[in-house]
Formats: C-alpha cells, sequence, structure tokens
C-alpha cells in the first residue's frame, strides 16, 4: 500500500509467475521461426521475426483482456489478476519489436523491426515513410493497415507508461481505468491491422479465421461475466422506516467471508469473523477491487486483487497505512431468541465517512 | 503520396517529438526536486522508481506541472458511498 512506492512489486510468487510468462514468449518465438522456415525455407528471416513478434504480443494481448472476465466468473483465476500488469508491459514490448526490431548493444538477440524491413529504403524518414507509403486512406481493403498498429502502439505505450502504482494514485483510479480501457480500442484496431495485412499480402485465410474465433472468444467471454454482474445490481435493496437495510440472515454468510449487497447505488461487503459482523464498502481503495470476494486474513479485510488490507470495525488500513474506505452502521435482530444463525443482519443505508469506526454486531 | 501529404507528416512527427522532448526536460529535474511536493508517497531514493515513471511523465507532464506551480496535490477518487457520507455528515 502506499508507504513509499517500489520499483517493481516482485514477490517469491509473482517472481515465478514472470519467469513462466517469459519462458513461455521464448518459446513461442523460437517455434514460430522454426515452423515458419520448416515450411519455407525460402522466406526471408527478417519477416519472419516481424511475424513471429507481432503475433506473439497478440496472442498475449487474448491472455490478458480473458483475465478479466475469467477471474470475475471464477475466483481460480485472480492469481492471473496480480500478474496482468506484467502482462501488458511483457506486451508492449514485444509489439515494440515487431515495429522497431532489437538491437542493443551487447545482445547477441538481433531481429529487425517492420520499421526498418519495409520503410527504411528511400531517402525519407522511415517515421514518415510510415504514414505515407500507402496512401489509401479512404479505400477500405486497401487503407494502410500499418497506421492501426501505429494507434494500438501509442495505447500501449501510454498504458504501459502509466502502469505504476504512482500512475494510479496521481491520476485517480477512475480516470487511470478509462485510460486502460483503451486497451479495448487498441484490441479493434489490431484485429483491423492483422486481418488488412493478411489480405494485402494475399496470405492463407487461415489468419483470419483465427482472428475471428479468437474475437468471438474475447467477447463472448466479457458478455457472460457483464451479464451476471447486472442481475447483481438489479437486486438493490431499499432501506425501512428507520433507514436500515435487511440484508439477510448470519447463516448466509461463511466464516471470515463476506456476503455482497447493492445499497446507496453501490456495492456493500457484510463481513462475518471472530463471532462478529462488518459493513464496509466493496470498493477498494487502490483500483475498485471487489472487497466482499476477499476474506479476512489475520483479522483485516483482504482485496483478491493486490492484498491492500482494511481493518473490518473502521474501514482502515493497519498503521503505518492509511487507505480508509466508508463503513456502515449494523446490528442484528432476533437478539436472544432463536438460533443464532437465523438472526437477520440489517445495514443501515447512509454510508459513514471513510475510516469510521463502527461497533461491530456481536453473533 | 505528394509533397504536401509528406510535409503534413513531417510536421505532426516533429509536433509529437517536440512534445516528448519537452515534457523529457521537464520530468528529469520534477524526478529529483519537485516529485515530492505533489505525491508525498514518494518517499526516499528510489532510482530505478523514478526511471521507470519517466517516460509517463513525458506524456503527462502539464499535470504535474500545474499541481507543482499550484502548490496542489493528487484528489481523493469521488464513489457513490464516499459522496453519500459526506452529505450525510455535512448536510
Ligand atoms: C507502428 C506500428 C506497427 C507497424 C508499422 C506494424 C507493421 C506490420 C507489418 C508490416 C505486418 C505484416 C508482416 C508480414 O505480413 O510479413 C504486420 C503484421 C502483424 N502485426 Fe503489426 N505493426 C505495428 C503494430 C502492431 C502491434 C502493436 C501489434 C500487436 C500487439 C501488431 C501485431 C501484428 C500481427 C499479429 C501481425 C500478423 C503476423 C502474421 O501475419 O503472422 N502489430 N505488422
Ligand atoms: S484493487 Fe488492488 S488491492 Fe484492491
Amino acid at each position: 500500500m502506499s508507504v513509499g512506492y517500489k520499483s517493481i512489486q516482485w514477490n517469491r510468487q509473482k517472481l515465478i509467475y514472470d519467469l513462466i510468462l517469459w519462458a513461455s514468449v521464448a518459446a513461442y518465438i523460437a517455434i514460430f521461426m522454426a515452423v515458419t522456415k520448416g515450411i519455407d525455407s525460402n522466406l526471408d528471416i527478417r519477416g519472419v521475426q516481424i511475424r513471429a513478434y507481432g503475433s506473439a504480443a497478440f496472442l498475449l494481448l487474448h491472455v490478458i483482456l480473458s483475465i478479466g472476465p475469467l477471474s470475475r466468473l471464477s475466483p481460480k483465476f485472480h492469481p492471473l489478476l496480480f500478474n496482468r500488469r506484467h502482462m501488458g508491459v511483457t506486451m508492449f514490448f514485444l509489439a515494440l519489436i515487431h515495429v522497431v526490431g532489437l538491437n542493443l548493444p551487447g545482445l547477441p538477440l538481433k531481429t529487425t523491426g517492420a520499421l526498418t524491413w519495409y520503410h527504411d529504403f528511400g531517402n525519407l524518414d522511415p517515421l514518415v515513410s510510415l504514414f505515407v507509403g500507402n496512401s489509401h486512406y479512404g479505400d477500405f481493403i486497401q487503407f494502410p493497415f500499418e497506421i492501426l498498429g501505429v494507434g494500438a502502439l501509442a495505447i500501449f505505450f501510454v498504458m504501459a507508461a502509466t502502469s505504476h502504482d504512482f500512475w494510479l494514485v496521481n491520476l485517480t483510479a477512475p480516470i487511470w481505468k478509462a485510460l486502460h480501457m483503451g486497451v479495448y480500442v487498441a484490441y479493434g484496431l489490431l484485429v483491423g491491422h492483422v486481418v488488412l495485412g493478411a489480405l494485402q499480402s494475399n496470405r492463407h485465410p487461415a489468419m483470419t479465421v483465427a482472428v475471428g474465433v479468437g474475437l468471438v472468444w474475447i467477447v463472448g467471454l466479457h458478455l457472460l461475466a457483464g451479464s451476471r454482474e447486472i442481475k447483481q445490481d438489479k437486486a438493490t435493496l431499499s432501506p425501512s422506516d428507520d433507514g436500515f437495510v435487511d440484508v439477510g440472515t448470519v447463516a448466509e454468510i461463511p466464516d471470515n467471508r463476506a456476503k455482497v449487497v447493492t445499497i446507496s447505488g453501490e456495492r456493500v461487503a457484510v463481513f462475518k469473523y471472530d463471532g462478529k459482523i462488518s459493513a464496509v464498502s466493496n470498493v477498494c481503495q487502490h483500483q475498485n477491487g471487489p472487497l466482499g470476494e476477499g476474506k479476512v486474513i489475520d483479522g483485516c479485510i483482504t482485496c483478491p486483487w493486490h492484498g491492500y488490507q482494511y481493518l473490518p470495525d473502521c474501514g482502515a488500513s493497519p498503521p503505518p497505512f492509511t487507505e480508509r474506505i466508508p463503513t456502515f452502521d449494523v446490528r442484528l435482530a432476533g437478539d436472544g431468541q432463536g438460533p443464532v444463525e437465523d438472526q437477520r443482519i440489517f445495514v443501515r443505508a447512509i454510508p459513514n465517512a471513510p475510516g469510521t469506526h463502527v461497533d461491530p454486531a456481536v453473533i | 503520396m505528394d509533397g504536401v501529404g509528406v510535409a503534413i507528416a513531417e510536421t505532426l512527427i516533429k509536433i509529437v517529438r517536440g512534445y516528448l522532448f519537452a515534457g523529457l526536460v521537464f520530468s528529469v529535474p520534477f524526478v529529483i526536486f519537485g516529485i515530492q511536493r505533489v505525491d508525498p508517497s514518494v518517499k526516499g531514493w528510489n532510482v530505478l522508481f523514478r526511471v521507470l515513471i519517466l517516460p509517463g511523465l513525458s506524456v503527462f507532464w502539464p499535470l504535474f506541472a500545474v499541481r507543482l506551480v499550484r502548490g496542489k496535490r493528487h484528489p481523493v477518487e469521488r464513489t457513490a458511498h464516499r459522496l453519500a457520507a459526506q452529505s450525510a455528515s455535512h448536510p
């Protein structure tokens, strides 16, 4: 949490995920080159390199775009959310190599990028040639597909450059999120880039079909996850005369877990822990993660996305951290009578200021 | 493409390069001297952290220049619950 920024947040687990990620990327590129060369040994190695890195980036983008909806559908995918940022930055660098190549002094790995290969003959600056080389801007099929790639690469650059937590805090989460929603624009541009690129070079239609399958997968997954969310938010609860909302029974909530309900236009997480009930706003201060899908660990509500922690009775991160979220007054009805499990939980509809202490309801 | 097209492309590229370069000129002294006034969570002398945020600063530098001049920090985000809590305590 924000007690001084670290440069890169690596722990053992994240490092292992990153190593697996990079090994997979390296293996993919090696296999792509070997197979393509095997099919047609007359191909120019530089063209193969460009396509290997471009397709590696595009495939990784599919993985990245799948993680969000998948982890909405099943908590099994939560660990991948932690690494999505590193995947995004890795993808940007793969795309960058696709475009400008790789030629670092001292590094044995050298590849040619699309910019050098296609645009570095004349006396024009390759960058200028990129924009003016194909001028069919008014045509659909002949449209300069490389310009679509430029747009996508620019979006990926801004996203990678603002991926550090510093940016989340300084741009604020809503703006940062809006910016990172640009990934969908980039994805759309790339579908055009790849399909038009393949069409214009009269390649096998398999490429277009594969892009189509990817598109159906990404859109389908998002629709599925989205329809579930909408169903939950429609069930908004309204308060009775005393301003409290009946959110259900104690028995409904497993120990150290929460039930999520929608009150006052946003979700509330009602936690059960140590024989007590506390309610806090469901929205994590870090990146708006769903706190109600997290657990109480070491006495703290722990966000399932990146592990920010809050004390359940006051919505504040344990010192020295400074994050605070709104809390809600809670009470139980039917105290003392009948089985405790049947007691109903009531949550006040009006939230308290972030960090306000509220006595937990004792079961 | 004709000469006009080339001239337009060249000019646009120059503008973008100029903007990013100006950003770098602002950002290098900013991460050394000014950043802690805008975001007090920047603590100590972590050089790699400062290098990592340089590319983004070169894009968003006007935002930080304005905050630095006005002596402001980043705002806290407003959610439905935060707004409701605020209007309940200051009716
Ligand atoms: C300035 C930006 C870009 C330029 C100039 C560019 C250029 C090219 C060129 C010339 C090709 C055709 C290669 C060939 O047919 O041999 C191509 C294909 C491709 N590009 Fe890009 N590209 C750019 C950005 C991107 C980005 C950002 C991505 C993905 C993240 C990407 C992914 C691909 C893919 C998947 C292919 C198809 C590879 C294949 O046919 O196997 N490109 N690009
Ligand atoms: S959203 Fe990142 S920790 Fe909660």
